[in-house]
């Protein structure tokens, strides 16, 4: 689904993202997990586009993207969110759901399929009542599921997801990984960006571990975990002490 | 066939009064401040599909009326039929677009509107230089010169351009420019090709500007080719918009109508002083009300309705809508 040869991401003096290799089965949930700082969004903005890469080479369903436009990659089906939420702010819910159905992979050109599908991902996520509600009079919460909603909502075939459940309180964080459940249940691969380790342990079937841009570890969350490397580098004392 | 609203048969009724208005009355005062105020409607409105909906400001809309007016005028007095004038008139408008809008969108912002204004000047003096005598229409048209047929066409534009915004509300590639105009990078995520849809916007945009030039090429008697380059018909249009409410249908018409009045008014009390009134018209318009006429109309109906409803106290909460334009300074 997803192939990544050696992406490197060079700013200035400092390598953000160096000879980053992994690959992304269709279906799968894959997390990219590393302190602050280590390259993870920078790692999404190369892969989707949003960013010319100082080398390397990403495949994305048999194809070579690595020199596409960020929108013919989501074209292609493969979308991301921001790690900060940014709906279309003056728009209404159903309007910015719309936009993603309509310029994205699902390319749905009449209004009225537009309308219905965004119907329904705006219902997965809980805001149908909010469809006329313009984003930007909506809570930080519900701009996140908007965010998610309108990638959703062009049917995307891998969703990567940035920091999707920062800044969740603990009661919702189990409604966040039973949507992360309900998409991969669709069909579509996903990868998270988390810094908090333990939100994905139970929902990735595979890390990968980032330290100072480059891939330290990768594997079962369980193994991963006890991995030492990962421990002394990344997870540090605060984890070995819980 | 959709529904009518109240609102919609106010519009038809509108457009039908106007229509019928020639017919009923043969005094030219009105006729031609009628006329004025669809010029200004038509420069608005063309001007909101680039700024309003799509979000970038171009400061050298002048440059697109202008460029129909000259075409049109040109070919019309050369001999050629008055449609296909005004027709070469829209389309030259809008491949001056499309020839600007590669490099100019390269630029963002301040720099993009900078740029378009220094585009029209540029313009406007060449213009100057190449055809520095008065333009006027021949002496038969002047002899059964009609009011009547200059009104229709430049209503006839003014509608279309509203049919066309009224179009972009509801349509993926009116969503699509409001997705730019919120936020490119977020646009981009989605699948809009963001240069694509600034660049038919700013196409679409200077077609129509090109054809309210041509109406005006056909109205207006006497002018030099580069008046009409003048950077005032760019920011008129914009106090216009703004005055109105910009990115919507209604702002444009209703900035218009105000204007042209207040205009009119100035012109005959402060003589002089009243390119100095609409600056600081719109400069207490952007900070104060930045929807304009249409947000505060709405801020009417909502704090009507609130001081009505029987449970009041509940509703006080509920915010004042603000519109879509604050994101553009
Ligand atoms: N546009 C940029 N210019 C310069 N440095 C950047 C830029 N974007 C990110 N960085 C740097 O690259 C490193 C990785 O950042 P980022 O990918 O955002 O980390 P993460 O998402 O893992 O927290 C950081 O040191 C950050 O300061
Ligand atoms: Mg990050």
């Amino acid at each position: 689904m997803l192939r990544v040869e050696g992406i490197t991401k060079q700013f200035g003096g400092l390598i953000a993202v160096n000879n980053l290799s992994f690959e992304i089965g269709k279906g799968q949930i894959v997390g990219l997990i590393g302190p602050n700082g280590s390259g993870k969004s920078t790692a999404f903005k190369l892969i989707s586009g949003f960013i010319p890469l100082t080398n390397g080479r990403v495949y994305f369903d048999g194809e070579e993207i690595t020199n596409l436009q960020s929108h013919q990659i989501a074209r292609r089906g493969l979308t991301r969110t921001f790690q900060l939420v940014r709906p279309f702010a003056h728009l209404t819910a159903l309007q910015n759901v719309m936009i993603g159905g309509q310029y994205g992979h699902a390319a749905l050109s009449h209004m009225h399929d537009a309308k219905d599908n965004g119907m329904d991902v705006l219902a997965q996520v809980g805001l149908a009542e909010k469809a006329e509600s313009k984003a930007k009079d909506l809570t930080i919460m519900e701009r996140k599921w908007l965010e998610v909603a309108r990638a959703l909502a062009g049917r995307p075939k891998l969703l990567l997801l940035d920091e999707f459940m920062a800044g969740l309180n603990p009661s919702e964080i189990p409604q966040a990984i039973d949507l992360i459940h309900r998409i991969n249940g669709m069909g579509i691969s996903i990868i998270i960006v988390e810094h908090i380790i333990k939100a994905i342990t139970g929902t990735c079937e595979r890390v990968i571990v980032l330290n100072a841009g480059s891939k330290i570890a990768e594997g079962h969350p369980t193994d991963v975990v006890r991995n030492p490397e990962v421990i002394s580098a990344y997870l540090g004392r605060r984890y070995a002490e819980n | 066939m959709p529904k009518l609203t109240p609102r919609m048969i106010i519009s038809l009724l509108i457009a039908l009064a106007l229509l019928l208005l020639p017919l009923i009355t043969d005094d030219d005062n009105i006729l031609t401040l009628l006329l004025l105020t669809f010029l200004m409607a038509g420069l608005a409105s063309s001007w909101n599909i680039l700024g309003g909906y799509t979000g970038q400001v171009n400061l050298g809309h002048a440059a697109f009326f202008g460029i129909g007016s000259l075409i049109t005028r040109q070919m019309w007095l050369g001999g050629w039929p008055f449609a296909l004038s005004m027709a070469s008139g829209c389309v030259v408008a809008g491949l001056a677009a499309a020839v600007i809008g590669l490099p100019a969108f390269r630029l963002k912002g301040t720099y993009f509107a900078i740029g378009t204004l220094a585009m029209a000047e540029a313009l406007r003096i060449t213009i100057g230089n190449i055809l520095p005598t008065v333009t006027n229409l021949p002496t038969e048209v002047i002899r059964n010169y009609e009011l009547a047929p200059r009104y229709y066409l430049m209503l006839t534009a003014v509608l279309l351009i509203v049919a066309i915004t009224i179009y972009l509300n509801n349509s993926k590639l009116g969503l699509g420019m409001m997705a730019v105009r919120e936020d490119e990078d977020a646009a981009r995520a989605v699948g809009v090709n963001v240069l694509r849809v600034k660049m038919i916007a700013f196409v679409m945009s200077a077609f129509l500007a090109g054809m309210i030039g041509g109406a005006y090429a056909f109205y207006f008697v006497s002018y030099y080719p580069n008046f009409t380059f003048g950077p005032l018909f760019s920011f008129d249009a914009i106090t216009v918009l703004y005055v109105g409410g910009v990115g919507t249908v209604v702002g444009p018409l209703i900035g218009s109508v105000f204007f042209v009045i207040l205009r009119d008014m100035l012109v005959k009390n402060l003589q002089g002083v009243h390119q100095l009134v609409f600056g600081l018209l719109f400069i207490v318009v952007v900070l104060v009300l930045p929807g304009g006429l249409v947000e505060a109309w709405d801020r009417i109906k909502q704090y009507v309705r609130i001081n009505q409803s029987p449970t009041k106290n509940q509703h006080r909460e509920t915010k004042a809508q603000t519109y879509p334009g604050e994101n553009l300074h």
